[in-house]
């Protein structure tokens, strides 16, 4: 009988132990941001589309904050969540900043190839003017 | 006894450094500096640099859960460090191209004084 109060002794000690180093119950403050975060998001078009992954992965953690019964852990992973979620914000940020990218280096390119058309254009007339006994140059604009 | 160690064990107070997650952390850092986050994102570079600098510390003062959340966010906080790197050089691309093709007289737009 004795052996067993001593049990109950250690235990209650280790858990004042544990509640003292940061093992208790959790509150929700932090919790409650971190979904809304979320919830905002997951409302978002642009980041459902671009960087649905991310935002997996946000919505993952706040579960795991959900679930934890340590109040410390619970105020750490709300925190995660929310940079996760603006994360995944940055990543729609730069998707739709890539592919307008590209789309605007095709026109550049193209641009390119017109602009040197018309200066071979323009250089091929002076050529024939230097052969030309006359003199003569064909004086047709450098630009359309 | 053993049972009341090993409740207390899975409630989650740790006995172990948080080698993978302080690696985790360090890395997500090292990767943001490499995507010139200093340059882009300075305030959540300094405070994941300062995160793994506090769980460094914490590993040292073996009080390692608080280790373990620290390395988290600064692992988190460096990645978003280098997130919105990332979004910044794409978005200065755009910018880039967009100046080409406004001075490109061959291209859709008129040169000035037409």
């Amino acid at each position: 009988m004795t052996r067993v109060r001593e049990h109950f002794g250690a235990a209650a000690l280790m858990l004042a132990a544990a509640v003292a180093l940061g093992c208790a119950p959790r509150s929700t403050a932090a919790l409650e941001r971190a979904r809304a975060a979320y919830q905002d998001a997951s409302r978002d078009e642009q980041v459902i589309e671009n960087a649905p992954l991310a935002l997996q992965d946000a919505e993952q953690t706040l579960e795991k904050a959900e679930r934890s019964p340590n109040e410390k852990d619970t105020a750490s992973l709300a925190y995660v969540v929310e940079r996760k979620v603006e994360i995944a914000k940055a990543n729609a940020d730069e998707r739709v900043a890539e592919e307008l990218a590209s789309h605007l280096a095709a026109r550049a390119a193209s641009a390119e190839i017109v602009r040197r058309a018309i200066a071979l254009r323009a250089a091929r007339p002076l050529e024939a003017g230097a052969r030309d006994p006359a003199g003569r140059v064909d004086a047709r604009p450098a630009r359309p | 006894m053993a049972l009341t160690w090993a409740t207390l064990l899975a409630g989650g107070c740790a006995r172990h450094p948080p080698t993978t997650q302080v690696g985790m952390a360090s890395r997500a850092v090292q990767q943001a500096e490499s995507l010139q986050a200093e340059s882009y994102s300075p305030l959540d570079l300094r405070l994941a640099r300062e995160e793994l600098r506090r769980a460094e510390r914490a590993v040292e003062n073996e009080d390692y859960d608080r280790a373990r959340r620290l390395a988290e966010q600064a692992t988190v906080d460096a990645e978003l460090a280098a997130a919105k790197a990332r979004s910044e050089k794409a978005r200065a691309r755009v910018a880039h191209l967009r100046g080409r093709l406004e001075t490109e007289p061959a291209f859709g737009n008129e040169p000035p004084g037409r």
